[in-house]
């Protein structure tokens, strides 16, 4: 593939336009198989050119050369990450899902509403994909957005297994925009993830090169004196905690993708200036928070996890593991723009670059400070109203093998961008500032609350909600029809992205009936949050955190909707 | 720099009150008022250096975000029972996962291994060699624990050969119990002990240990600790130290009653990568009271006292 075709002119009507010369942009690993006739191989980023609603899935272990040295990763049709599914609102797909791994293997359709037996995660009445065999899901589309899809089992999903959907809605776009570009978010390392799991196991910190020292206690001590720093590093090493605690795998062996590429790779996407592009970032990481922003450009976020939201105009937002976000950008000078996307701890970042001409690029910007944890993320948020504040929760969690905090004060976090987006003199998207479109559909008052903690042990590595891992802890049930409220306390000083398949969660950010729908939340550090769900569709779910190492090791529960 | 004295007492108090403190430590810590300070800036890293930055000027259009983030939790509406749909939880139910097969595997059992002294010591006309390892394989909750440790001098004389296998279970945030049997195996007579133990994390981020034995002989004790003092986030400073105690002398041993022996380090390591650090030391090792200076330990002299102040080099390794 060599040149691009631009289009003439700005479409009168919203539809897509395909580049299909961007390919030439590396489509990395991207092999044309030969007798596979859906999907195609687009280059990365590249929306199919119309829905379908039948797909063979193969899923098998091929090369990719995403980092110097080439690695073997578990593919769909030979492509890391894997096509990009479209599909259309009121259609019934068929996926005929191939394993040709020497392991079980599964797909899960995340933020879909489908039945159980088709969500896709092994155990739950649903039982894999052993070796050699095929499954055919088959469900009806009932919504429409950016959604992704990934594997289920094992560490497949950390090695490369995950892809994007766009749903058309039947209705036709809210929004009317000139080109649509995906923009997958990943994580990417030479490591295996049972050797990164190994290596937190024995050292919690094994992947921070960034902790407090004696050389930068000077440093320090310079600028905000000996005695407050001194006090400050006794108060968090009196803990056990480090204020440096961001991300338990960084940028010490991660490089960061978008659509699969490393930020030297340079993903592009062309635009006209004047032209309205629709980028559709989902975060496909196994462990990475995002920041993203796009120097010079104001981005309009129009959709939330797939759902139309009230366009708010932001220069920032952060991106939870498994969250995606729609923004609608209108670049107008003949320019190129850097898609910069940090990581929250500032340990690297992936890129890429909207532009008029293919080879043009615009600069990298330099990466914000990396945040440091406060009290406020251990749950002791030190606010004026004190006195009045109210003590922990009598259903605290006991501090034990599986648990090391209680946040003592957990506060609402819905307005607050998040540890490293505060005062940095941009307009950064909050949970605060989502507001959907249309009214919820189920407007009867929850009654009764399920209230978790979510908890860990750094030290140990051991993760769990309410002092437990998921394999000591009991299902929690739902009955069918009921309508329930989940109260989260984060009594942990980690964000966490936690995740409740196959149900609405409608997170109560104070717009009524207007409330955002999600599939996925941040639970900030020391936050406490609640959202609506109403039981409506019967089987076992998973709910877990989307943090990949946090659910495995026990950040996970079954529910029970019956 | 700490010195020894100050590491030891240190240890020693903090192995002597570790679950009490274990237990009580988050929820009493109030927040300092000025705890906030400096808490929002960069530190350290090694690999960029990247300065603090708040921009002022805002982009224009737009507000810059909040600065008091944070509220109060708000009051939520209030939950509506019906008889239809009770207030109360359902009971659980029992489930049954297809194949047997739980979606998520966090019961995973691990193995590990860490030399923390794999070192040469070295004095005028005389050298030493000298190891101290430990492994462990099981769950979170539960493990297989070995340890071992010995000396080897010029002479190719094997003392302080000390070998240990515990199983293992974790009691509490940070600490594991430990009982098992010690074999004392070297050169000299053979030992057998009953253990029981401490092992964790205490407060601070001090590894400690400490450990009870016992036999037909007596009892003894013997106490563990370290610290990782980061210079920089690959520069570590290590004081270590080991203290023996015995409830009666075993001349044969050469071990006295009370506070027997004593091995110290000061390790300077860098790690290349994580788990294969070189690193120099100062090490000391000395052997109180009068039980030693049996004939079979030749390379130990007749006065009560003897200390051993030696350079050291050595690699810290694990898996």
């Amino acid at each position: 593939m060599s040149v691009s075709s631009l289009p003439t002119g700005r479409a009168a009507i919203s539809r897509r336009r395909l580049l299909a010369g961007a390919g030439a942009l590396a489509t990395l690993a991207c092999l044309p198989p030969a007798a596979r006739a859906t999907p195609t191989c687009l280059p990365p980023g590249q929306i199919p050119p119309k829905p379908q609603d039948v797909f063979d899935l193969t899923i098998e272990r091929t090369g990719v050369h995403i980092l110097p040295q080439p690695q073997h990763a578990p593919s769909v049709n030979g492509q890391v990450p894997a096509p990009i599914l479209r599909w259309r609102e009121g259609d019934t797909v068929t996926l005929n899902v191939h394993n040709t791994l020497d392991e079980d293997t599964s797909i899960h359709w995340h933020g879909i509403r489908c039945p159980a037996d088709m969500d896709g995660v092994p155990g739950l009445s649903f039982g894999g994909i052993p070796p050699g065999q095929s499954f055919t899901y088959r469900f009806p589309v009932k919504q429409s957005g950016t959604y992704w899809y990934h594997s289920h089992s094992n560490m497949q999903e950390a090695m490369g297994l995950y892809g994007a959907i766009i749903i058309d809605p039947a209705g036709g776009e809210t929004h009317q925009y000139d080109r649509d570009y995906v923009i997958l978010l990943s994580d990417w390392s030479a490591t295996h993830p049972d050797r990164i799991v190994h290596n937190l196991k024995f050292q919690d910190d094994y992947y921070n090169f960034r902790q407090r020292t004696v050389a930068s206690f000077f440093k320090d001590a310079r600028r905000d004196g000996a005695m407050a720093v001194l006090r400050d590093r006794l108060q968090w090493a009196g803990m056990n905690m480090a204020a440096t605690d961001i991300s338990d795998v960084t940028g010490a062996t991660y490089t960061y993708l978008m659509n699969g590429q490393p930020p030297t790779a340079n993903w592009t996407g062309l635009f006209k200036p004047g032209e309205t592009v629709r980028l559709r970032f989902i975060n496909a990481s196994a462990m990475t928070f995002y920041d993203i922003r796009i120097p010079g450009l104001q981005m309009r976020v129009i959709q939330s996890d797939g759902q139309d939201v009230e366009p708010v105009t932001v220069d920032e937002f952060r991106i939870g593991v498994a969250e995606t976000y729609d923004c609608l950008v209108q670049p107008t000078a003949n320019q190129a723009y850097t898609v910069f996307a940090q990581t929250e701890d500032r340990t690297g970042y992936a890129r890429g670059t909207l532009t008029p001409h293919a080879g043009m690029t615009a600069p990298i910007p330099p990466m914000d400070p990396r945040p440091v944890r406060t009290m406020l993320d251990m749950g002791m948020a030190m606010t004026h109203g004190m006195k009045d504040m109210p003590g922990p929760a009598h259903d605290a969690p006991p501090l034990n093998v599986e648990n090391q905090n209680v946040a003592a004060m957990p506060v609402n976090r819905l307005a607050d961008p998040g540890d490293g987006l505060r005062n940095n003199g941009r307009r950064v998207l909050t949970y605060a500032d989502l507001r959907a479109t249309r009214p919820i559909a189920d407007t009867r008052s929850p009654s009764r609350a399920i209230t978790l903690h979510l908890t860990g042990n750094m030290e140990r590595y051991i993760w769990g909600f309410d002092g437990k891992k998921f394999s000591e802890a009991e299902p929690i049930p739902l009955r069918l029809g009921e309508r329930v409220r989940f109260v989260l306390i984060n009594d942990t000083m980690m964000e966490h992205p936690i995740h409740l398949h196959g149900l609405w969660s409608e997170l109560e950010n104070g717009q009524g009936l207007y409330n955002p729908v999600k599939h996925t939340i941040i639970s900030q550090p020391g936050s406490r949050l609640s959202y609506l769900v109403s039981a409506d569709t019967p089987g076992l779910w998973a709910f877990h955190c989307h943090l990949l190492y946090h659910m495995d090791l026990g950040m996970f529960r079954t529910v029970v909707v019956s | 720099m700490m010195t020894h004295s100050l590491t030891l007492r240190t240890i020693m108090l903090a192995a002597l009150c570790l679950p009490p403190m274990a237990a009580s430590a988050q929820p009493t810590h109030k927040t300092q008022p000025h705890a906030m300070a400096g808490m929002e800036d960069m530190d350290d890293m090694d690999m960029d250096d990247m300065e603090e930055t708040h921009p002022a000027a805002a982009h224009p259009h737009s507000a810059p975000s909040t600065s008091t983030p944070t509220t109060t939790p708000t009051p939520l509406p209030p939950l509506s029972p019906s008889s239809r749909w009770p207030a109360t939880p359902p009971a659980i139910p029992h489930i049954r996962y297809k194949h047997d097969m739980p979606p998520v595997m966090d019961h995973g059992t691990y193995l590990h291994a860490i030399l923390e002294q794999f070192e040469g010591r070295y004095s005028q006309g005389d050298s030493q060699f000298r190891y101290s390892g430990q492994a462990w394989y099981g769950t979170d909750h539960d493990k297989l624990w070995l340890k071992s440790e010995g000396t080897m001098n010029g002479q190719g004389r094997f003392s302080d050969g000390d070998h240990e296998a515990f199983y293992d279970h974790a009691i509490s945030t940070y600490f594991d119990a430990q009982a098992g049997v010690r074999l004392d195996l070297d050169s000299g007579p053979a030992r057998a002990w009953g253990a029981v133990g401490i092992q964790g994390l205490a407060l601070y981020f001090f590894d400690v240990s400490a450990t009870a034995y016992f036999n037909a002989q007596g009892v003894a004790g013997k106490l563990e600790g370290s610290y990782d003092l980061l210079i920089t986030n690959r520069l570590i400073l290590q004081p270590q130290a080991e203290l023996n105690f015995y409830s009666s002398a075993d001349p044969a041993r050469g071990v006295s009653q009370g506070l027997s022996d004593a091995d110290m380090g000061l390790r300077l390591r860098y790690e290349f990568i994580r788990n294969l650090a070189p690193y120099i030391a100062v090490t000391y090792s000395g052997q109180y009271g009068g039980g030693m200076g049996h004939a079979g330990h030749g390379w130990r002299p007749q006065t009560s006292t003897r200390d051993d102040v030696r350079f050291t080099f050595g690699l810290r390794a694990w898996y």
